[in-house]
């Protein structure tokens, strides 16, 4: 099992550090995959894609993309998680959305971890409340401009270099 | 001269105008749609667990930690809570953070829609130590009629854990 693999099974066990290094590592890795699933987005309005063990269901109307999620196999999906506002540019859009893509799947994979040996719970649906894409995240709430001093002052886990490397 | 009633009178005065069945049932109705409705003003609170060492850490990933569960309880469903934690430790007289939360946001959960659970606020502590912690939440819950409801608590004092998988 590969590092990457291994930490698909962590699910709710995912430190902050770990998840943050994961979303990063994601939209490294899944560029392509997401540049896929932005044309038929665009095109359909409606896509359902996979990762860890769930389902996600990505929305678009007007200028607005939302998700909902399921663990595969399950009959209902949760309630709708997020929704991110487009603009005009679709360069814009394609990076706003690849952002978007990599926190649902890291949101699905907190909640829907592929089965392991590891204890995940049943029940509600749990993510950060402040998506990584947004500068909120690394402020807490305390606005934008703290928020980019801090990212700007945080530093990669080391995960991420690992994940890289291997 | 004295007042003299006429007698036909006096029953007509008495009688009640609502028959006092329609009157019972009113009160029957009211009290029925009040409880079906709930149309009294929804209230949430949040409800904290006593800082425990998790054995459910040590058991998943091999760490010792410290814990603090949470759950938001309304009165009537919601749809989400956010909450932020905080692990407050108390040494030599002196209180300090030393886990701070990010904000979580955890659905209402399936079975019981007017809960909320949070099962993540934890941080590593130092096997065979005892120390006196508090644990305090900020958040929110957003109710399935769309009212936003602030809820915050804290746990009831600083309490010794010990760092150990005896502990529990």
């Amino acid at each position: 099992m590969s590092l990457f693999e291994e930490h698909l099974t962590l699910g709710q066990w995912l430190s902050e550090e770990e998840r943050l290094a994961l979303y990063k590592y994601l939209l490294i890795i899944h560029r392509e995959k997401y540049n896929f699933d932005y044309e038929k987005l665009v095109l359909e309005k409606s896509i359902i894609t996979s990762f860890a063990n769930g389902e996600i269901l990505y929305s678009m109307q007007a200028n607005e993309v939302s998700y909902k999620s399921r663990r595969i196999g399950s009959e209902n999906y949760t309630s709708e998680i997020r929704t991110l506002t487009l603009n005009s540019s679709s360069f814009l859009n394609r990076r706003k959305l690849h952002r978007f893509f990599a926190q649902a799947e890291l949101d699905v994979l907190r909640n829907f971890p592929i089965p392991s040996s590891k204890e995940n719970r049943e029940g509600g649906y749990s993510t950060n409340f402040y998506p990584f894409y947004d500068l909120e995240y690394y402020s807490n709430g305390r606005g934008k401009i703290i928020g980019l001093i801090k990212k700007f002052q945080a530093k990669d886990d080391e995960l991420l270099e690992k994940l890289l490397a291997s | 001269m004295p007042l003299t009633i006429p007698k036909p009178l006096i029953p007509i005065l008495i009688k009640p105008k609502v028959p006092g069945w329609l009157f019972v049932a009113a009160l029957v109705a009211q009290y029925a749609i009040l409880a079906t409705t709930g149309s009294t003003a929804p209230e949430c609170q949040v409800k904290l667990e006593n800082i425990h060492y998790s054995s459910s850490v040590k058991r998943n990933l091999g760490k010792d930690a410290i814990k603090l569960n949470a759950v938001t309880s309304c009165t009537t469903n919601q749809v989400y809570s956010k909450l932020q934690a905080k692990i407050h430790v108390l040494e030599n007289e002196k209180v300090s953070v030393i886990y701070q939360s990010v904000m979580n946001r955890s659905n209402a959960e399936i079975k019981n829609p007017k809960e909320a659970i949070f099962l993540d606020f934890w941080t590593k502590c130092e096997k065979g130590t005892i120390r006196s912690y508090l644990g305090s939440v900020d958040g929110e819950v957003v109710l399935a009629n769309g009212k936003t409801l602030p809820v915050s608590g804290s746990t009831k004092d600083f309490l010794p854990v010990l760092c150990d998988f005896r502990a529990k």
